[in-house]
């Protein structure tokens, strides 16, 4: 709230009867010590028009859903110019970050079982995120664009109300690279980068307050891709084309997990964070800065750094980093003599190894991979699970036990938290 | 120990209305409110305050007091407090709110325009213009090109919009 003293322009009169006048607070003030006017007493009130100034209808604003802003852009020209403009979107989605109200949950449905190709159409939907329940009663289908058909989308990241999408538009049969806001329905293409197909990249999406641009880095580091590993940035705002950055020579590709990890590189404290493999060593997290764009690295403990070991029987099925409630966390699933178990820990300091602190374990031998999504405000965390045997079939869970049932085992499913905002696809130059 | 053992006596205050009507407040409870707290500090004890009348002076007044006796286990206490306070008509919301902006009562503004924005998120467009006092300057032709570019705003979810200006 910016500090400005406003008078009030308006002189609101009012003259009330006297006697209606019940407060208790009223009548305990020392009446002898305190001189007291008489008033006049009017019977008729004077029913005035009070405006509100400007910085308060703006207060009243940022705290509003976007779709009711949406709506209210036709109460007139000035309310459509305030929600409009530019100072405001940011308002709102510094607000918007902090409120659980406005977490929501997109997730892509494609089913595989469908005969035709154009049958194969990926539906987004939308559910609020205020409960473990919600998530499940609330699920609206989000529609995408009228320009395109998405056929097999997924989703690549999501960063202050924008999602990253790539799908196949069966009408012109190019390969798209999107970027959505699910809550104004506005989309824009981008450029593609170099390092295609897209399916071997894992990427991420983040805001760099240093050149204040949303920055967009792919790298090669999923289960299908195998070569030298190559990083690409986009600035969003400055420069319409992706740049080529070096990747450590000394870091190797997390082998046999699903995605190395991760379905989306983990942005927090300015820099996204992967987890790689010291070559000869254990896994660490690697970190990129998105405004210097120097990597950097974070330890773990030795009891995170399980290997597939023959002799203890140990397989780590899947590993990563994510983000929660701001702090960077790591989490694995693994297999050891016999028990299913994951594991997730909190990084309290971020990049002082001792802070590393377990915050949910699962003995489960059924799990497969099991990736943290959302922390509800009673503590709980949202996982997204697959078991071993229906590894396509994805089950939400909390730590507190499974809930939620997914439609059919031939559904191809994504999902990723985002913020609702307005911030607009538009404004990007590079489009 | 010093001889000289200092009995605070709570320090008050007199707040007067635009009307002219004054009330006595403890300094501590008072200043909440930055305006009052920067005229306290150029040594006002009597706070005239003419943008603000009687009727919501003590409500302010009753806000105040009520979160000055803040502590650790009370805190449910005034969270009722405050869920009843906002029970009010617009038009009241809307001089409470002039006057916590100009009184610079931080939680008091924050807790009124949430208040606002619980409220009015679901109203229909008409309703808006009615309880902000707001002339719609737009041509039919220009209103419909707004309502168009964001036509599904407007239309899901058609059956939850309340009309009504209260």
């Amino acid at each position: 709230m910016t500090s400005l003293l406003i008078c009030n322009k308006l002189n609101v009169q009012k003259r009330f009867d006297f006697d209606a006048i019940n407060d208790e607070s009223f009548f305990n003030r020392n009446i002898e010590e305190v001189p007291k006017k008489m008033m006049n007493i009017t019977a008729n009130f004077q029913a005035i028009e009070i405006q509100l100034q400007e910085e308060i209808i703006v207060e009243i604003l940022s705290r509003l859903p976007v779709r009711s802003l949406h709506r209210f852009k036709c109460v007139s020209k000035y309310w459509k110019a305030l929600i409009s403009d530019p100072y405001f979107r940011m308002k709102h989605l510094n607000r918007a970050k902090n409120d659980r109200n406005s977490q929501k949950n997109l997730i892509s449905k494609t089913c595989f079982d469908k005969k035709k190709t154009s049958d194969k159409i990926t539906h987004f939907y939308s559910s609020s995120l205020s409960s473990a329940v919600q998530l499940f009663e609330d699920e609206k289908e989000v529609d995408f664009s009228p320009n395109w058909t998405p056929w097999c989308a997924l989703i690549l990241s999501s960063c202050d109300g924008l999602v990253l999408i790539k799908f196949l538009d069966l009408r012109t049969g190019k390969v798209i690279l999107s970027l959505w806001n699910p809550s104004t329905r506005e989309s824009v293409e981008l450029p593609l980068p170099r390092l295609v197909p897209l399916k071997h990249c894992i990427c991420g999406m983040g805001y760099d307050t240093t050149s204040d641009d949303y920055k967009i880095v792919m790298i090669n580091l999923t289960r299908f891709a195998h070569g030298a590993i190559s990083t690409e940035v986009l600035a969003l705002k400055s420069g319409g084309s992706w740049r080529s950055c070096e990747y450590p020579t000394d870091i190797s590709r997390v082998q046999g997990v699903w995605d190395c990890g991760m379905d989306y590189f983990a942005f927090i404290h300015g820099a996204f964070h992967w987890v790689g493999c010291r070559l000869s060593q254990c896994y660490i997290v690697v970190s990129f800065n998105i405004s210097n764009e120097v990597y950097g690295e974070i330890p773990l403990l030795d009891q995170m750094c399980l290997n597939f070991d023959r002799k203890k029987l140990t397989d780590v099925l899947d590993l990563g980093v994510s983000t929660l409630e701001g702090m960077l966390c790591f989490y694995s699933t693994y297999y050891k003599g016999g028990e299913g178990s994951f594991k997730l820990w909190v990084m309290r300091d971020y990049g002082v190894k001792e802070s590393w602190t377990i915050l949910v374990s699962i003995q489960d031998s059924n799990l497969y991979s099991v990736r943290p999504r959302y922390r509800f405000g009673d503590g709980e965390v949202l996982l997204r699970c697959r078991h071993r045997g229906f590894i396509k079939f994805i089950e939400y869970a909390t730590s507190r036990g499974p809930f939620g049932v997914w439609p059919s085992r031939q559904t191809h499913m994504q999902d990723v938290v985002y913020t609702e905002s307005l911030i607009s696809p538009k404004l990007f130059a590079c489009v | 120990m010093a001889s000289s053992s200092k009995t605070e006596q709570k320090k008050m205050l007199i707040l007067k209305s635009s009307e002219e009507e004054e009330f006595e407040i403890e300094e501590s409870i008072a200043v909440q409110s930055g305006t009052i707290k920067n005229m306290v500090e150029d040594d006002f004890t009597l706070i005239p305050l003419p943008n603000v009348d009687t009727e919501t002076l003590i409500k302010i007044i009753k806000y105040m007091k009520k979160h000055g006796e803040k502590t650790k286990s009370n805190e449910k206490d005034i969270e009722e407090f405050d869920k009843e306070f906002v029970k009010k008509s617009f038009t009241e919301l809307k001089e409470l709110v002039l006057a916590a902006n100009y009184l610079h009562i931080t939680s008091l503004i924050d807790l009124l325009c949430q208040a606002f924005a619980d409220r009015i998120k679901n109203k229909s467009v008409k309703a808006i213009r009615e309880i902000f006092g707001i002339p719609n300057d737009f041509t039919p032709e220009e209103e419909a090109e707004v309502y168009e570019q964001h036509k599904w705003a407007h239309e899901e979810g058609k059956e939850h919009i309340d009309h009504s200006a209260y």
